[in-house]
């Protein structure tokens, strides 16, 4: 039967027809009342028809049949249901797999899971539920319970492992006797699905009926993800998938999408895809994923092992913080930052080239460093001997003191070329052999050696140089040791001896060099590596996925640190990130050559359902909808009938249908609108741009800051090249801060808080190059000796909210002071107050690689004075201040003026004025 | 003056419908007197009365000496006016005709009725008409009151108690019979204004005995559209709130062809019994025009004063 009732006992509505349609013949409607003063004379007139009109047989009829579609509805009734004729009187076991292959189907599962729940309710049956990825002991639950449970449920990163479920259905069919086993399945699974199948078919002696849920859904793999010089390389295989286009996307750590290609996925077969990027790129792909496929299954992450080389890095030690150009370690760090991860020395450090080689890197750079110690010397050889690379730079110290960790023999003290007491100019390099792993790359025609050092004229000297001078000097030589690898630089990593480490060269040279590094860590020894440093430090979870393949927000408790063994996604180390800052580890949804099987379901003893919701119809609101369309009609009807169906009717219905029409029509317009309507002043502000103030609600401020800005803007205009149109004030929380470049914030402080909403969109504005120049305006306060005004207690609470950075006073030297004035302060209506900006941060190195995210073009965000400014910009036609100014000269209506014009330029220009500074000098640098 | 006194009064006592009521009316009077003084009803109503002082006669006050003319009665000649001279002096007196003119406004609840179809409910209109003709009689001279109410005065005041009284009727809910006035002058008017679908408006009995005092009068049939067409259909229950009666019509339509005959004979007997008794009969449908019917029922009064 392929019509069913969810609650069929609500059909004994049916029984109450009769009675509805006695009432209805034998109660009338009321008839009209109306007040109408000549009842007396009507006394005479003979009762005309005095019986009431009987409803018409077809009226009643309609109204039986509304009557009775109601009723009907209420019972539910459901086409073609899933499941309907599973027997729901005894205990039922209801298994829901939750792992990534049910990701994809996830809400339809948990739907369907719901419904079958209420009707086990319905019919006071029991449940029992076992989530497949959280196998404990089953027991009968309340439904209620059971549901919130459902409720609560998300995909898991991983697939279930069948193999214990098995144990725990076994145990709950041995306890309980006549259950029904629901098995809402994943169809994709580990070879086990299969046992679980099996076993499942083999409890229907014990058990009253086993049922598979099973959704016709297609699966896509993603796996086997290898990393090789050219690209990164993955399998991607689908299961019972047409031939359909897919979006792959490859994201970085932040979660932006460096690379997207649209793929044609489901041929039947396995194919490879190679993603081929610049390494530099290549390198920051955290995730790469099918942008339309909501599954873990399609995810593949990239972690350290995929990404970088490890270079360790040390260098005779030279006063580095203060003066970083002259580091020798600086050029090395800043050629090697995109292409490797580079560990460094922490000062103070005793033993440096042992604490560099505990990171296990593939090259060593040492930079000037006089190898003494007899520990260092045995270090190195062994981590040479197994494959690493180390890569020296001369220097001073290194002329001096020879070691045996070179590639050549060395003489002593180098050779100074072009210096003062020389004849021999500056050389530049050959181009370079064949053989040379720095084969054709360009060699920059500036580029010229000062001082290197000399290799003794041995045999083969050739065959170990990699680069040389024009006169056949060696400049770089390497030489094979072990299984590894020493290179080195005849010449200094800083420009001392060369101007070789400031070119572009240097950096195709590193990047070579890096490339011909082998991964340190074959796979055997890498685990083994791993097993030793597990019992050292743990590989906590960092970032973890959830089934749909997104990163979830929380890592649940359960997760542990994790195995360094494990490489499939489970219950204790799902797929994610783990590791420290320092070093990352993944675990791939799918993991190497994981094999994913497809259940089989030719089983006798098991009845299987589609899950698929397109066979399953909820017939409730059809027949409701009938039920109201006939009850509309009924209304016409009725009314029409008491006029004698002709033109009225007609007339009425045709009014109604077009009502209806209009109303439809109407509010299919009104999207329309609402879909094109542009707020105006975006409009005209997107168009021109031009200074904003925060409106207030007070009308004393607000005029001020609208005069003030008016009389800057036309300032601007008269004097700078920047033509700003007229100044708009805006309400926060409403205007859509991103059209101006410089936010006036004049405080009130009787204005209430903004709203989240606003605190938002101004933390967006600020993290996005705005500035805001609040004015507290009290400066006159702090000459009265208070101590704080209630201006700048609303700031200090408003700041908490804002990601407002360190401020300082304006410095004698800030760029804000020299935009397009020269100035000393920025002066308002009062002068004494100090104005604010953000504190000037000298970026060091070592930040580099967290790539922090400087969109404001190192301009201030906020800049806060209390000066009133706008009051002291507002000036009238003729030019004369509009408002009293406290020291009362004409000069400070001006001079006002020309801080807010360095304040506008400021913000517009950025860091290219602070970089003006310097042209004075650079000229006279290229002139000499 | 006093005008401008009435309405700000009943602006401020802001009953149900008095103010705009009171103020429609004498607007209406004003225009209505425009209207007199442009036609040649002025002069029908002038010469009986309503513009009489600028002239020597029957009268009670002084109008003017002029000299004694041969042949007129000796008995006219002023001695004392006339000792002061050589000439004969005749003392003549200014023409009065006074009358009193009575007013009654049905006040029942029926009169507040309005149909989708009439434009002013039959109460409103009624006192449009009432204030309207008294306030025209009161500033021609003549002495108006508010039949059982008041009596007839023609001073100032006057306007502005007939008001108050007619506000105070209609606050009551005012039903009763047309008052019989035990001994009214045989110069008096009567201007009734009703539906008169009330059973305790007796119009016959009433007509009949101020007939026998020699008095005339008008009587103003006011009805809803409504009233007149029965536009109804369908099953129906009428009823009306002081008679307390019910109608119930299976199919309103049906009834309406019936309701017509008896409403039409209705009419009749009002304007049958209203000329028998030497009355003027004026029948308005509030979906008419005011100024219209105003007109129409100041020409009526006229020919109620021709009569005499």
């Amino acid at each position: 039967m392929s019509l069913y009732f969810l609650a069929p006992i609500a059909l004994s509505g049916l029984l109450l027809l009769p009675i509805v349609y006695y009432f209805l013949k034998i109660l009338p409607p009321k008839p009209k009342r109306i007040f109408f003063p000549p009842v007396s004379l009507m006394q005479s007139i003979a009762l005309v028809e005095a019986t009431p009109s009987r409803a018409p047989w077809w009226v009643l009829l309609l109204r039986l049949l509304i009557a009775s579609l109601i009723i009907t509805a209420m019972a539910g009734p459901l086409w073609r249901p899933i499941g309907a004729s599973l027997d729901k009187k005894h205990k039922t076991l209801i298994i829901l797999d939750d792992g990534w292959a049910a990701a994809n189907d996830w809400d339809l599962r948990i739907k369907k899971t719901e419904s079958l729940i209420h009707e086990l309710r319905n019919n006071n049956s029991p449940v029992a539920l076992l989530v497949s990825n959280e196998p404990k002991n089953i027991s009968l639950m309340e439904h209620n319970y059971a549901l919130e449970i459902i409720r609560s449920l998300k995909p898991k990163s991983y697939i279930p492992n069948y193999n214990e479920l098995t144990n725990y259905v076994d145990k709950f069919t041995q306890e309980n006797s006549d259950i029904n086993i629901i098995w809402i399945s994943e169809k994709y699974g580990h070879a086990d699905i299969a046992n679980f199948m099996t076993f499942l078919a083999g409890l229907q002696n014990k058990i009253q009926n086993v049922s598979v849920f099973i959704n016709n859904n297609s699966l896509i793999t993603l796996s086997n993800m290898t990393s090789s010089q050219k690209s990164i390389r993955f399998k991607v295989k689908a299961h019972d998938l047409d031939k359909s286009l897919y979006s792959l996307v490859a994201n970085d750590q932040s979660g932006q999408t460096i690379y997207k290609k649209d793929i044609m996925i489901g041929s039947g077969k396995e194919e490879w895809i190679d993603i081929d990027l610049p390494l530099e790129l290549r390198n920051q792909i955290s995730v790469i994923k099918l942008a339309n496929d909501h599954s873990a299954s399609s995810v593949v992450l990239l972690d350290d092992h995929t990404h970088l080389k490890r270079v360790g890095l040390y260098g005779s030690m030279k006063d580095e913080q203060s003066q970083p150009l002259l580091s020798s370690l600086y050029y090395i760090d800043k050629a090697l930052s995109k292409l490797a991860s580079i560990s460094y020395v922490k000062s103070g450090d005793n033993d440096p080239v042992k604490t560099l080689l505990d990171d296990k890197p593939s090259i060593l750079i040492l930079s000037d460093v006089m190898l003494s110690s007899e520990s260092d010397k045995k270090n190195i050889e062994t981590f040479v001997e197994n494959g690493g690379i180390l890569l020296r730079f001369s220097g001073p110290l290194t002329a001096k003191n020879i070691d045996d960790f070179v590639p050549v023999r060395l003489r002593h003290n180098g050779r100074v070329l072009g210096g003062a007491l020389s004849w021999q100019t500056p050389k530049a390099i050959k181009d370079f052999d064949r053989t040379s792993p720095f084969f054709q790359l360009s060699i920059p025609k500036d580029v010229a050696i000062n001082k290197q050092i000399l290799a003794e004229p041995d045999v083969g000297l050739n065959f170990k140089t990699w680069a040389s001078l024009d006169d056949g000097t060696p400049l770089i030589t390497a030489n094979k040791f072990g299984r590894g690898m020493i290179i080195l630089f005849h010449i200094t990593a800083d420009n001392s001896w060369s101007n070789l480490p400031i070119s572009g060269l240097f950096v195709g040279m590193m990047e070579r060099i890096v490339a011909i590094s082998p991964e340190i860590f074959s796979v055997k020894e890498d685990e083994a590596i791993l097993q030793n440093a597990a019992q050292n430090i743990s590989l906590k979870p960092i970032k973890l996925l959830d089934g749909y393949g997104d990163f979830m927000d929380k890592i649940s408790e359960a997760v542990l640190a994790l195995d360094p063994l494990a490489n499939v996604s489970t219950r204790i180390n799902p797929a994610g990130f783990y590791g420290d800052n320092f070093f990352k580890r993944a675990i791939q949804p799918i993991g190497q050559d994981e094999q994913i099987e497809k259940i089989n379901l030719l089983s006798k003893n098991v009845s299987v359902y589609s899950l698929n919701s397109s066979q399953e119809i909820d017939l409730r609101s059809y027949l409701l909808i009938a039920a109201l369309v006939l009850f509309l009609i009924d209304g016409i009807l009725t009314q029409g009938l008491k006029q004698i169906p002709g033109k009225k009717v007609i007339i009425k219905s045709f009014t109604f249908l077009a009502v209806l029409h209009l109303f439809f029509y109407q509010s299919d317009v009104n999207a329309a609108e609402n879909r094109d309507v542009f707020n105006p002043k975006e409009v005209q502000s997107a168009l021109k741009s031009r200074l904003a103030y925060v409106v207030t609600g007070n009308t004393n401020i607000d005029q001020t800051s609208q005069f003030g800005l008016l009389s800057l803007s036309r300032a601007l205009r008269k004097r700078t090249s920047y033509a700003p149109g007229d100044p708009i004030g805006i309400t926060l929380g409403q205007d859509d801060l991103s059209l101006y470049p410089i936010i006036y914030w004049p405080i009130e402080p009787d204005a209430s808080e903004p709203s989240v909403g606003a605190i938002k969109a101004l933390e967006n504005y600020l993290n996005h190059g705005g500035t805001i120049v609040f004015d507290t305006h009290d400066a006159n306060n702090h000459l009265q000796g208070n101590t704080k005004s209630a201006e700048q207690v609303w700031l200090e609470k408003l700041s908490q909210k804002l990601p407002i950075p360190e401020l300082e006073p304006v410095p004698r030297d800030h760029v804000i002071t020299k935009t397009f004035y020269l100035l000393t302060n920025f002066i308002g209506r009062y002068n004494n107050g100090q104005t604010w900006v953000e504190t000037q941060v000298y970026s060091d190195i070592s930040n580099q690689d967290e790539r922090p995210i400087r969109a404001s073009d190192s301009v201030s965000s906020v800049i806060i004075t209390s000066n009133d400014l706008a009051a002291a910009w507002a000036e009238d036609d003729l030019g004369q201040p509009l408002y009293s100014l406290t020291s009362g000269s004409k000069n400070q209506h001006e001079m006002a003026l020309r801080g807010g014009i360095n304040l506008v330029m400021y913000t517009l220009t950025g860091n290219y004025k602070s970089d003006q500074v310097h042209v004075r000098d650079l000229l006279e640098r290229l002139t000499r | 003056m006093s005008r401008s006194a009435i309405l700000e009064t009943f602006t401020i006592q802001s009953d149900f419908y008095l103010p705009l009521s009171i103020a429609k009316a004498l607007d209406l009077s004003a225009s209505l007197e425009r209207l007199l003084a442009k036609n040649q009803t002025v002069s029908s109503l002038s010469s009986y009365g309503l513009h009489n002082r600028k002239r020597a006669g029957l009268g009670e006050r002084f109008w003017q000496y002029r000299a004694y003319e041969i042949g007129e009665d000796a008995n006219k000649i002023d001695w004392r006016r006339s000792a002061r001279g050589d000439q004969l002096y005749v003392k003549e007196k200014e023409f009065e005709s006074l009358r009193d003119y009575y007013i009654w406004i049905d006040c029942a609840a029926s009169m507040k009725f309005l149909s989708t179809l009439g434009q002013d409910d039959k109460l409103t209109r009624s006192i449009n008409f009432g204030v309207a003709i008294a306030d025209l009689l009161l500033r021609s001279g003549d002495r108006v009151g508010l039949l059982g109410s008041s009596a007839p005065s023609s001073s100032r005041a006057t306007l502005e108690k007939i008001v108050h009284q007619l506000e105070e009727n209609i606050s009551n809910n005012f039903t009763s019979a047309v008052p019989l006035l035990i001994k009214p002058s045989k110069r008096s008017k009567i201007i009734i204004i009703s539906d008169f679908l009330n059973n305790s408006v007796n119009l016959k009995d009433t007509l009949k005995y101020y007939a026998d005092f020699e008095i005339s009068g008008l009587v103003v049939m006011i009805n809803d559209p409504c009233e007149v067409e029965f536009p109804f259909s369908g099953e129906t229950q009428f009823f009306s709130i002081e008679n307390n009666q019910e109608y119930y019509a299976g199919d309103a339509e049906l009834v309406a062809e019936q309701y017509h005959k008896v409403f039409e004979k209705h009419k009749l007997q009002i304007k049958e019994t209203a000329i028998e008794n030497r009355f003027q009969y004026y029948h308005h449908v509030t979906n008419q025009s005011v100024d219209a019917a105003g007109h129409d029922i100041v020409e009526s009064l006229s020919f109620c004063l021709a009569d005499i």
